[in-house]
């Protein structure tokens, strides 16, 4: 199978915030992968790299194909669903126009009622508050209405940037509960930045860690996380569940 | 009661154009994010080419339609060339560039066309349509009338149930959401011109059989169409058409029933917007957007 992406030597500059210095790495086509590394290390620039928000070198290809370089919007068409930084959602419009724009690329327009039907069933709150503004929803909802437009869309690659940023430890659970569904179910590869990396150890199959705009580890989860070198430097030594933190 | 329900026509009709500025007002509101200044300057200069259109010797109608197409093109170069480098810029600069479009375009329409106040065909039959016994009314403030209602049914239309209108709305709502999920957002930018500039066009040859054109002719109806769109809320093009046509119809009134009313009916506007912004900032209709942080 081809992977979903590969990253070649890729670089990037961004503001004055992190910078890529030639990463390497692939999200496996239908797996979860992780994006692991500490505050600054480039995890949410290599997403903005990977969607061409940011001017990027080297070879970023998408199930085969070079993306490097091209319009978001595009890249976007090509079935690469990004639930950025900060959810992104269209505040000031209703939580059903939001969930339409995410379809906005899909291909088959006849599937858009099967898809929402799919997306309600992940996230029941959604259909409740359908109407209501996207901007009057709390940050749990917001993020499963950013997760939900990001699947409206039927990509073949989803960009998670930070999902349990800012949330309560329970709704994080309940969401990385329904996240587990959405990868067993929905055979989308999904490349998932989170900071709180027992969480994402859990749900992704491998991981890459970075530093400093650098690649130091690659392996799979359970790899990674029995490391105990890169335990103790990189992920947090405490192995105690995340609920107990605050 | 006969000049009574004269000068409610009277004020629906002025009011309406009012509420097709509004629109156009609120088109690029909603779609960019900005107001623009600049509007009632457009649709002056839109109907000066629909005036030499006339000249020309093009019916009325077909000339409108041309005017409209012509319009929407300019304005898609205008937001490209004048609007688009200035994306990032801060409020205050943007406010900056759209007095310096006003001005230049009035001064265009004024160096192309003088100053001198000409007349304008009306899109309408020149007589009247008697009402009731004792009442008669223009046949073209009636038309102008009832094209304000099909600009309107045709704008809320368009944003609320097509593709496009809603990638409109995305736009303006968020620049970086609307590119991740697909959206070309420099098209939109552009789109939302062409179409508040298509729309202003109508209103200019609405207005000018009436009031005679000259390049000083948008500056009231912007004046009384923003009043409008804030008393009704910018961000809803129903809102601000209502808004609107209120303002026109308590124009009409002063002017009529207040001693003077005549010369400080200008002021009403004023006070309104002064008045809409300290009470209900959003507007009748308008969202005031709430977020939770």
């Amino acid at each position: 199978m081809t992977p979903a992406l590969v990253l070649k030597d890729v670089s990037a500059t961004y503001g004055h915030g992190a910078i890529l210095h030639g990463i390497d790495f692939e999200v496996p086509g239908g797996q979860v992968t992780a994006l692991l590394g500490a505050n600054g290390a480039g995890k949410t620039t290599t997403l903005r790299a990977i969607c061409g928000m940011i001017q990027t070198s080297g070879e970023i290809s998408l199930f085969g194909e070079d993306i490097c370089g091209r319009k978001p919007e595009e890249i976007a068409r090509m079935g690469v669903a990004h639930v950025p930084d900060g959810r992104g959602t269209f505040s000031g419009l209703s939580v059903m126009d939001n969930l339409r724009l995410g379809s906005f690329t899909a291909r088959d327009r006849s599937s858009f009622g099967r898809t929402l039907e799919r997306v309600f069933g992940y996230f029941p709150r959604l259909e409740e508050r359908k109407k209501q503004h996207a901007g009057t929803l709390s940050g749990g909802e917001q993020q499963m209405l950013a997760i939900g437009r990001a699947l409206m869309a039927e990509p073949r690659l989803i960009l998670l940037d930070e999902p349990s940023i800012g949330l309560a430890p329970v709704i994080v659970k309940q969401l990385f509960q329904i996240l587990e569904d959405i990868a067993a179910e929905e055979g989308v590869s999904m490349l998932l930045v989170e900071q709180n990396s027992n969480l994402a150890l859990k749900l992704a199959t491998n991981a890459t860690l970075l530093e400093v705009g650098s690649v130091v580890a690659r392996g799979t989860s359970e790899e990674l996380s029995k490391n105990q070198e890169i335990a103790r430097a990189y992920l947090g030594h405490d192995p105690a569940p995340t609920e107990v933190q605050q | 009661m006969t000049f009574f329900l004269e000068q409610l026509i009277i004020g629906l009709s002025s009011g309406g154009i009012y509420a097709i500025m509004a629109l156009a007002l609120v088109v690029i509101y909603k779609s960019t994010g900005h107001v623009n200044l600049a509007q009632g300057e457009l649709a002056v200069f839109s109907t000066f080419i629909a005036w030499t259109l006339v000249q020309m010797g093009v019916p009325i109608w077909p000339a409108i339609l041309l005017t409209m197409i012509v319009s929407f093109i300019g304005a898609v170069i205008l937001e490209r060339v004048v609007i688009r480098p200035f994306d990032e810029a801060d409020d205050l600069v943007i406010v900056a560039v759209f007095v310096g479009l006003f001005l230049g375009i009035h001064s265009l329409a004024g160096a192309i066309w003088n100053y001198e106040v000409k007349p304008f065909p009306s899109a309408f039959s020149d007589g009247s349509v008697q009402i009731v016994s004792d009442l008669s009314i223009r046949a073209h403030t009636l038309g102008s009338l009832l094209t304000t209602c099909v600009v309107l049914a045709a704008t809320w239309f368009f944003f609320r149930y097509t593709r496009l209108g809603l990638a409109l709305r995305a736009s303006a709502d968020n620049h970086e959401s609307s590119r991740l999920v697909g959206i070309n957002v420099s098209f939109m930018l552009a789109l939302g011109w062409g179409l508040a500039a298509a729309i202003g066009a109508i209103a200019g040859v609405m207005i000018a059989p009436v009031t005679f054109l000259d390049p000083s002719m948008g500056l009231a109806p912007l004046i009384f169409a923003l009043a409008g769109a804030l008393l009704g809320g910018i961000t809803s093009p129903f809102g601000a058409a209502l808004g609107g046509l209120i303002v026109g119809v308590l124009e009409a009134m002063i002017s009529a029933y207040v001693p003077y009313g005549i010369e400080f009916r200008e002021l009403i506007a004023l006070l309104l917007i002064l008045s809409v912004l300290l009470v209900k900032p959003a507007g009748l209709f308008g969202e005031l957007v709430t977020r939770r942080v």
